[in-house]
């Protein structure tokens, strides 16, 4: 099994990413970063989930409380005060790690080969891994993310929350030479929960189900106060499905990297995708600006096979 | 002297100044060096480390642990300048033999942290480099605002030009997303800048008689500091200016320096201000936090300490 590492900020979604994870991948841990809730609400979700899934095993870590430079602002309007608002969660029995997310992350990186980092939310706890041990970047496997967009964003008209919610720690991260994929809004937006996808969560009868489709009501009721359309996208599973089943997702080479300047456009991932408009390919005629491919962006996912593979994972518990 | 007056980490990129600091360190009974951690800034990391480690063992002290922290600024690439004023070596391209001993296990940052949160209240962190260090260490855990006793850095320039650009003293301009994130941290820190580094110099008589001491010490500063006094002599200074003994210094003794409270915004700017370290004196921006900016110093009697220290410490 492939061995993972979710760095996340619980969130509804981030919840769906660690049910999915653990029915597919070797998940030696998971570190917590402040991003959709504070530090402290993440943290506790994060040992919710675990003890949902009756996984007690797999460790939890406490990670970055802040930003790097910015002031933070958690997104409570999507995810509810708690950061997981829906369920009747009952207070988490299991404790955080003494050891900090970043020491996890860089420890684990130096002693284990094939390791994945599957950062799903503001990317601060890798950037200071990597800045603090940058032979880390040569260790891992890889880092499969959810964040950025190759088209709008959705904290701003160019910035999507993971990323603006850090961008400096988002640069050193796409700076870093490290191997990405990168599950963007651009990406999740086609993979959507409806009424329906709550259904068959229901109908599979489970505990684990009903507790996901408390969470999924949540999610799309604050997606529907949000947007007006009653569907929400379930951005942090598709960077896991990613690593699972990837002939669900279609990817292009590019150069990424993030605008930490703009004064419109803090925390955009500026994607280099000239060559396929046309702008000459990416091999040749190169402008002076054009920079080697980095990241791969994942341009399109098989909805319907994603959501097949979600709900199952969800029924096996 | 029963107790020492600081308990400190020392972060440090050597470097010919923060060399002739770590002597006056070792000769100050006021200061007990739990550590020193190491960033890139007048060499690149392993240089900076190897001579880290010289300097432990060249004091008879290889109990010190020396641990291994950041290869490059937060947000780009380090740009290899310190060659220019330190030496390939960054010891003045003496080329001494390299240090047997080896770095402590783990990375600076981390170490940071951990000792910094086992000891509340007890520890000082002088950082006479770039702030990369620091900057990762607040922001992996920001219970060490609180559970630092006092920060001291060598860097920045409130009243003076740059060195490093215009605006810019090299340590903030090495680093000044990181210099951002430790000036507005909120912790009890201390800023020593050029404006009092600059003040401080020793002439070329002062260096001669230092190097006539001949101890270790002594001998060691007698080979590294030339060719950092042949820079300082191009850019007009008769003698070298006091960089990174003056944080030290300030830790010594603070009555040797004039100071003044303010909020200190570090620029990150593009276009020429990148690491501009601008005092809000009269208050005008609102913000939060003050630094104590050292203004003044007496340059005689801190000349003379350091003489005295480098002579006494070492017999």
């Amino acid at each position: 099994m492939t061995k993972v590492i979710i760095d996340c900020d619980p969130g509804h979604d981030d919840a769906l990413a660690i049910l999915l994870a653990g029915q597919h991948l070797d998940i030696l841990g998971i570190t917590t970063v402040a991003g959709n809730q504070t530090s402290d609400k993440v943290t506790a979700n994060a040992l919710k989930i675990v003890e949902l899934m009756d996984r007690t095993d797999i460790p939890v870590f406490r990670g970055a409380q802040i930003p790097l430079l910015r002031k933070a602002i958690h997104a409570g309007h999507i995810h509810g005060d708690t950061g997981l608002d829906g369920p009747d969660f009952p207070a988490p029995v299991k404790e955080v790690e003494d050891r900090h997310a970043v020491d996890f992350i860089v420890q684990t990186l130096m002693a284990e080969d094939d390791v994945w980092l599957v950062p799903v939310g503001p990317l601060t706890n890798v950037a200071l891994a990597i800045r603090q041990c940058p032979e880390i970047v040569s260790r891992m496997a890889g880092i499969s993310l959810m964040g950025g967009s190759l088209t709008t964003g959705n904290s701003t008209a160019t910035a999507e929350f993971n990323i603006w919610f850090d961008a400096e720690a988002a640069r050193i991260v796409y700076d870093s030479g490290a191997p990405i994929k990168m599950c963007g809004l651009n990406l999740t937006q086609q993979a959507n929960a409806t009424d329906r996808e709550i259904e068959r969560i229901r109908n599979q009868g489970n505990r684990v189900g009903e507790v996901v489709v408390q969470l999924l009501e949540f999610y799309l009721d604050a997606g529907e106060r949000v947007t007006g359309v009653r569907k929400a996208a379930l951005h942090d599973p598709c960077a896991v499905a990613a690593l699972i089943q990837p002939d669900l997702l279609e990817f292009e080479a590019m150069h990424v990297s993030v605008e930490t300047r703009g004064e419109l456009t803090y925390g955009m991932t500026v994607c280099d995708y000239r060559h396929l408009r046309g702008f000459g390919s990416s091999q040749v005629d190169r402008g002076p600006l054009r920079q080697e491919a980095n990241v791969e962006v994942a341009m399109k996912i098989d909805a319907s096979g994603f959501l097949d593979l979600l709900i199952d994972a969800l029924g096996r518990y | 002297m029963s107790e020492p007056r600081h308990r400190i980490i020392y972060d440090t990129d050597p470097g010919v100044d923060d060399s002739m600091a770590f002597f006056l360190v070792h000769a100050s009974p006021e200061i007990e060096l739990l550590a020193l951690t190491t960033v890139f800034g007048n060499g690149g990391i392993e240089t900076t480390t190897a001579n880290a480690l010289r300097l432990v063992e060249t004091a008879g002290r290889p109990d010190i642990p020396v641990l291994r922290g950041a290869a490059n600024p937060l947000l780009h690439a380090y740009d290899g300048r310190g060659a220019m004023v330190h030496g390939s070596d960054g010891l003045g391209d003496s080329h001494m033999p390299p240090s047997s001993l080896l770095p402590a296990e783990g990375r600076a940052a981390h170490f940071i942290v951990e000792r910094i949160m086992a000891a509340p209240g007890e520890i000082t962190l002088v950082a006479v480099g770039p702030l990369t260090n620091l900057a990762l260490a607040v922001s992996l855990e920001p219970g060490i605002v609180d559970a630092v006793r006092e920060v001291i850095i060598m860097g920045g320039a409130a009243t003076v030009a740059g060195n490093a650009s215009p605006a810019a003293e090299a340590n903030i301009h090495n680093d000044a997303a990181a210099a951002r994130i430790v000036f507005e941290a909120g912790w009890p820190l201390t800023m020593v800048g050029l404006d009092v580094t600059q003040a401080t110099i020793m002439s070329s008589a002062y260096l001669d008689d230092l190097y006539a001491i001949g101890n270790p010490a002594t001998d060691f500063i007698a080979r590294i500091v030339p060719f950092y006094h042949r820079f300082h002599t191009r850019q007009g200074v008769d003698g070298i200016y006091v960089h990174d003994s003056s944080a030290i210094m300030y830790a010594i003794d603070p009555t040797l320096f004039e100071t003044r409270s303010a909020y200190v915004r570090v620029c990150l700017g593009h276009e020429g201000t990148r690491g501009q370290t601008i005092p809000d004196w009269r208050a005008q921006w609102q913000a939060e936090p003050a630094v104590n900016v050292c203004l003044g110093v007496d340059a005689e009697r801190f000349k003379a300490m350091y003489r005295e220290r480098l002579t006494n410490g070492f017999a």
